[in-house]
C-alpha cells in the first residue's frame, strides 16, 4: 500500500498538522521527551527552597495581596540581621 | 494520590481565639514539605463557599481536621457545625470518589481524645489525636503525622519545628511594620509566602 502524503493541508482544518509536525520538531531539536503523567503532577508545585536538613519548600497556591515575595524576603532578612 | 499530592487541606476555625493554632499548623505542614491549602485561599465572589470548599477538598491528598471548637457558644448556645461538616465532605469523598479520592489520608484533633463520642459518635473507630490545647502538643503531633505521610526521614522533629514558629512568629510585627500593616491584616496567601520566605532564608 502507498504511503500516504502528509502535507501542509491535509488536516481537516488544514494547519493542524503542521502545528503538530513543528511542535515534535521542536521538542526533538530541544532533546526533552515528550510530558508524561508523572512530569505533570510533580510540575504543578513551585519549590521556593531546600532547607539544610533536605526538606523542599513548596510555595503556595494563592499568591500574597500585600507584599510581593522580593518585598517579604527583604523585609524578612533586614529584621533577621537586626535581630542578629 | 498521596505519593504525588503535596496538598494539605486545613479544616479548623479561622477567628482571633485559634488564630495561633491555625498558624502553628500552616508552618507545620510547609516545614515538612507540604502546601497548605485552606477555605481562606478562595476569594471569587461568584462562586458558592461550599463549592470553594468542596473543590479544595477535592485537589488535595491529604487532610487536617481540628474538631476542638465544636462547642456551643455563650450567644446562642449551638456549637459550630463547620469543622463537622467538611470533615463529613473529606471522609465521603475518600468512601465515593474515584480511585485517587480513595488514597486520601486524613488527621483528626480534639481537645481531648474521646470528648468527640458525645458529639459525632459516629466517627468511633478512627484514631482521633488530642492537643489539649496546647500549641506545643499541636506541632508536635501534626509533624510527627505529616512524617509518617511523607516517608521522609530528614523533616525535623516537633520540638524543634515548635522552636522554630515561635522564632519565626516574633518576625511577623516586624514584617507588616515595614508595610505599615497591622499582622490582622494579613491575608492566608501572604502568610504562606512569609512561611515560605523565612524558611528559604534561615535555610540558606
Amino acid at each position: 500500500m502507498a504511503k500516504r502524503k502528509i502535507t501542509e493541508t491535509s488536516g481537516r482544518d488544514g494547519t493542524l498538522v503542521v502545528k503538530k509536525m513543528a511542535k515534535k520538531r521542536a521538542r526533538v531539536a530541544a532533546g526533552s521527551r515528550p510530558s508524561n503523567k508523572a512530569a505533570r503532577t510533580t510540575g504543578r508545585y513551585e519549590v521556593a527552597a531546600v532547607t539544610r536538613d533536605g526538606v523542599r519548600i513548596l510555595r503556595g497556591k494563592v499568591r500574597p495581596k500585600h507584599f510581593t515575595s522580593k518585598q517579604i524576603r527583604k523585609a524578612i532578612e533586614s529584621s533577621l540581621s537586626a535581630k542578629a | 494520590m498521596p505519593a504525588t499530592n503535596r496538598d494539605v487541606f486545613i479544616n479548623c476555625p479561622f477567628d482571633p481565639e485559634y488564630k495561633n493554632f491555625f498558624y502553628a499548623i500552616v508552618f507545620v505542614v510547609i516545614r515538612s514539605g507540604f502546601r497548605a491549602r485552606c477555605a481562606l485561599e478562595a476569594d471569587d465572589a461568584s462562586q458558592n463557599r461550599f463549592e470553594k470548599i468542596c473543590n479544595i477538598i477535592a485537589e488535595c491528598g491529604y487532610g487536617i481536621h481540628d474538631i476542638s471548637r465544636t462547642e456551643p457558644d455563650p450567644r446562642h448556645n449551638l456549637p459550630r457545625f463547620n469543622m463537622p461538616l467538611e470533615l463529613g465532605v473529606f471522609l465521603a469523598a475518600k468512601r465515593f470518589g474515584i480511585r485517587a479520592q480513595k488514597l486520601k489520608r486524613c488527621i483528626v484533633l480534639d481537645k481531648q481524645r474521646y470528648r468527640y463520642q458525645t458529639f459525632i459518635s459516629d466517627i468511633a473507630g478512627q484514631d482521633i489525636h488530642s492537643h489539649e490545647g496546647k500549641q506545643q502538643l499541636l506541632i508536635e503531633e501534626l509533624a510527627a503525622w505529616l512524617r509518617n505521610q511523607s516517608r521522609l526521614r530528614n523533616v525535623p522533629g516537633g520540638r524543634k519545628m515548635a522552636r522554630e514558629f515561635v522564632s519565626f512568629r516574633r518576625t511577623i510585627p516586624r514584617v507588616c511594620s515595614q508595610r505599615n500593616l497591622h499582622p490582622d491584616e494579613l491575608t492566608f496567601g501572604d502568610y504562606v509566602e512569609m512561611v515560605v520566605e523565612y524558611l528559604a532564608v534561615t535555610a540558606a
